[in-house]
């Protein structure tokens, strides 16, 4: 479903279209809660809730009244948060996520939770305390993760657009094994006020959709400075969809050499170069560059992503809310109640991921894992702005393979961790990406990144939809539309 | 038999205090930061609680406020300040972790010069102390033990606390009462704090230990917490220097432990730390960016400083007010009116009044004002109103030149070293020496023919 077939059919249509599809389709496992009586704004009872836009032109009037699913981990009203954990299986936000009050005004009607890896932790969403996420491309497979539920939702067609957010690859890898359009915006440009904190200095909100067009009008509406979140910026929202059909001639596109060496499938490799040929004919000029220190990204990754999450996984301590083991008798005194709600609460990635993140960040360990990464991570950043001087937008793979199999690395955490190779340098440097679809391998989606300029989500978008225009998608998906999968 | 030579102990104290600022609101979030009448956890909102998704954003009124401390206190501004996450479980801390300041703190390398009025309530004594560091956290919530439970009371969640951190340069526990009556005294005047032990707004812990004299190495040290009074203050550490003394001289070792004052017994007691030595594992905290503060910003702050209380007694001593007598003004100020403030405001606009008979007439007004309303307080009208009654008195100073001459000159052969000092370019100390020379008059000297004259025989 695209968000213009959505509305033509009326929001409360569209909305009872997409519960009927949920329904339909629960044996994938997207939701973990749909919304009772999703509140449903008319046009012009939503006139009054649009909050006061500081930019005029940009941004001003726009609406967007059609249902979508938020990933778990954004706190809202009326509904569970549960971030896909048994400690916050029963919990309920005393306030809403500034992203949803965005949406809520510009008309968007929220119905249901999507499920995802625990806390975000996870690329395959098979770490959800409430049950893995299934393909809707192949049951046996996983949608990636951890926004799987999200992308698998829309794949499905069961919204026409989702909220996911991506730490090291969250809404990019999934969207790629899904075969839906995933942006993470710069980091700053969404506001993280209400996103159950992962990484904080790594975690974005962004949409994922049908189209690029879709994607970018979601954009519009969530995009822009928040006085709750102190890291957003001060930028003025440019016009998204404006400059969606500029064309692409003369932008240069800089194909990093280290994105298709070790790991990643030779397949997947060729998808993306004829993705960049095809660029090369519609105008863009396509340079090789080199990206020295990606080949440390996921090791930095691995060792800042867990400290953040050490810290920020803290609360979850059985004296407020969520799940707590202080009524149990057998638990004699506050330590005993901390180890036992937290032992019991989280799940096994939650609580390997809280070990590293405390590890790199003890005395005597510290200097050595955590500084050093940051370090690295700036090295990384530098690497993106000296490429950025050269070319306008970096294409990539967006993963080194294509879904793989239910099981096939739920026990093994470094191969699961591989799955963010390609799409944690990016997520490092804060700079946006988005992943769209650009074929198959072995009847499964292949995704495409493309990266760009921090805050340059327009040449990103532009790129991105110029080639989305050029294919012909029923050839190259055999009769599927990407992410409008029939069954 | 034979005498053990008794060794001769030295003290050493360093203190941690911390100053809740008393601004609007909270220190990241704007709940009411005034939860003194507030009914338990109902001054607070998602993001003091720690709920899940909040994020912080900082107070600037309470930025400035730190560094007009850190300002007062005599530190250097760090032009870039930064907010690190504190790591540890304690219910009183919803977020599991504290965000201070801990690389980047808002000052560093401060100094102050305390002086205050010794116990015989005559002699002035003075000392520096050197100041590590100010940084700015929030502070944690309540807990409070009730039958069989202990509750939790998170109105105090967020409220920002500046933490001030000395060198270990006290010498003794009289000196460390002297600074942290000095540091209120410094933060009520510049109105960031209301200060008030007692209800834990200026809250100490001291590092405690002492050494043989002459020896170079510190001693083991204790941290004495729990002080919550000045009049405790003294008290406490008087009795753990006694108390390390006492376990050295029987050759026992000190324990490097800390130790609660308890009020009741008297005496301080080993306290169970709360995870004993704990890894904070500090680091950046990454919701919040770093606050750059400009030459101009600080310059500003600068410019805009109330006059500090050392500042105020030094010119009072040079109107030729006694130390004793500035010190019973001093002790008289509340939260709203430092009387001392109005007293050099009114000396600087009476050339050739009576330092002391104003003063006097003030306390008997004053006096007269309690025996009818005990609510009486001092103001600016009450220095008018004393003026009027010594002027229309037409009190007169009765010495002459010589007489004034006479007194100045065995002043100054009686206090040579302090006369040494002075030529030496410290300038404030001719304040003493008026005062000294007004007090052998009692009162018949006019002050600004002590100065002239002081002056004259100084330069000579």
């Amino acid at each position: 479903m695209r968000i213009e077939e959505a509305e033509q059919l009326g929001i409360e249509k569209a909305v009872a279209e997409s519960l009927k599809t949920i329904k339909e389709k629960s044996d994938l496992n997207t939701v973990l809660s749909v919304v009772d009586e999703p509140v449903i704004f008319k046009d012009n009872s939503s006139t009054r809730l649009r909050p006061r836009l500081r930019n005029g032109q940009a941004g001003s009037g726009n609406k967007l009244s059609v249902p979508y699913i938020c990933k778990d981990n954004i706190v809202t009203l009326g509904t569970k948060t549960t971030a896909a954990s048994k400690i916050l299986e029963n919990f309920e936000s005393p306030y809403e996520a500034t992203v949803i009050k965005k949406l809520k005004a510009a008309g968007a009607v929220m119905i249901a939770k999507a499920n995802l890896d625990e806390f975000a932790l996870g690329a395959s969403t098979e770490n959800s305390a409430f049950g893995a996420t299934k393909n809707p491309w192949d049951k046996t497979r996983v949608p990636g993760g951890s926004s799987g539920g999200s992308t698998a939702a829309v794949a499905a067609g069961m919204a026409p657009f989702a909220l996911g957010s991506d730490t090291g690859g969250s809404i990019r890898q999934p969207s790629a094994f899904c075969g839906v359009v995933g942006l993470m915006p710069t980091y700053g440009r969404v506001s993280r006020y209400g996103l159950i904190a992962a990484a904080s200095s790594l975690d974005r909100i962004g949409p994922i959709a049908n189209s690029v067009k879709d994607v970018a009008r979601v954009l519009q509406i969530i995009a822009g400075r928040d006085k709750h979140d102190s890291t957003t910026v001060d930028k003025p929202v440019p016009n998204y969809a404006a400059v969606l059909n500029s064309g692409i001639k003369g932008i240069k596109i800089g194909v990093p050499k280290e994105f298709f060496g070790e790991g990643v499938d030779k397949q997947v490799a060729e998808k993306v170069n004829q993705a960049v040929a095809k660029l090369k004919e519609l105008g863009a000029k396509v340079v090789d560059i080199s990206l020295p220190h990606s080949r440390y990204a996921l090791a930095t990754y691995y060792i800042i992503q867990p400290a953040e999450v050490s810290a920020n996984l803290a609360r979850y301590d059985g004296a407020r809310y969520g799940f707590s083991t202080t009524e149990d008798a057998n638990v004699g005194d506050l330590r005993e109640m901390y180890r036992t709600t937290r032992a019991k609460g989280f799940g096994d990635e939650v609580k390997r991921r809280i070990m590293l993140g405390t590890y790199a960040l003890s005395a005597g360990f510290r200097d050595a894992y955590y500084e050093k990464a940051q370090r690295v991570r700036t090295l990384i950043k530098q690497d993106f702005d000296k490429a950025f001087e050269k070319v306008d937008v970096i294409i990539s793979p967006t993963t080194p393979t294509i879904a793989f199999k239910i099981g096939e690395r739920a026990d093994n955490p470094l191969e699961m961790y591989k799955a963010d190779l390609l799409t944690c340098p990016a997520s490092l440097a804060g700079i946006p990406a988005i992943s769209i679809p650009c074929g198959l391998v072995d009847k499964m989606p292949v995704g495409l990144q493309i990266m760009g300029r921090q805050f340059d989500e327009e040449t990103v978008l532009k790129v991105a939809h110029t080639y989305e225009q050029s294919v012909d998608w029923s050839q190259t998906h055999e009769g599927h539309q990407p992410g409008g999968r029939k069954e | 038999m034979t005498t053990k030579l008794k060794t001769t102990y030295e003290t050493v104290i360093g203190l941690e205090i911390h100053v809740q600022l008393d601004t609007k609101t909270k220190m990241f979030c704007r709940c009411d930061n005034d939860s003194d009448n507030a009914e338990p956890n109902t001054n607070v909102c998602p993001v003091c609680m720690g709920y899940p998704g909040v994020l912080p954003v900082i107070n600037n009124q309470a930025i400035e406020w730190g560094i007009k401390t850190a300002l007062a206190l005599g530190c250097e501004i760090n032009p870039m300040q930064r907010f690190d996450r504190k790591n540890y479980f304690y219910p009183d801390l919803p977020k599991g972790y504290q965000i201070s300041q801990f690389f980047y703190p808002v000052g560093e390398n401060g100094v102050v010069e305390v002086d205050y009025l010794a116990q015989d309530r005559k002699t002035k004594k003075e000392f520096k102390l050197g100041i590590t560091r100010l940084h700015l956290e929030e502070d944690a919530g309540k807990l409070v033990h009730a039958k069989g439970a202990t509750l939790v009371d998170l109105n105090r969640c967020g409220t920002p606390l500046a933490e001030i951190v000395t060198e270990p340069d006290i010498k003794s526990p009289e000196e460390a009462r002297a600074f942290l009556q000095e540091l209120q005294r410094i933060v009520r005047t510049i109105g960031v704090s209301k200060a008030d032990m007692e209800k834990g707004h200026l809250r100490v812990d001291a590092n405690v230990s002492v050494r043989p004299k002459g020896q170079k190495e510190f001693g083991t040290k204790v941290e004495v917490k729990n002080i919550n009074s000045f009049k405790f203050v003294e008290k406490a550490l008087k009795y753990e220097v006694g108390r390390q003394i006492e376990v050295l001289e029987n050759g026992g070792t000190i324990d490097q432990e800390t130790r609660g004052w308890d009020e009741k017994n008297n005496q301080t007691i080993p306290q169970r730390g709360k995870e004993g030595d704990i890894d904070y594992r500090y680091f950046p905290e990454p919701d919040l960016p770093p606050i750059y503060v400009s030459e101009e910003q600080i310059k500003n702050i600068q410019k805009n400083m109330e006059d500090m209380p050392s500042l105020l007694r030094r010119k009072a001593e040079e109107f030729g007010l006694p130390y004793d007598r500035i010190s019973e003004l001093q002790d008289i100020a509340t939260l709203e009116y430092n009387p001392l403030v109005g007293y050099v405001k009114l000396m600087g606009s009476n050339p050739g009044l009576d330092p002391v008979k104003v003063v006097n007439m003030l306390i008997k007004i004053l006096a007269l004002g309690r025996k009818e309303d005990a609510g009486i307080k001092i103001t600016d009208d009450m220095w008018q109103k004393a003026l009027e009654i010594v002027v229309s008195k037409k009190d007169s100073f009765t010495a002459k030149d010589s007489d004034i001459e006479v007194v100045a000159k065995s002043i100054l052969e009686l206090e040579k070293e302090v006369v040494e000092r002075y030529k030496k370019g410290e300038e404030k100390l001719f304040g003493y020496l008026v005062g000294q020379v007004m007090a052998k008059m009692k009162g018949t000297a006019e002050p600004a023919l002590v100065q002239q004259i002081l002056k004259k025989l100084l330069t000579k």
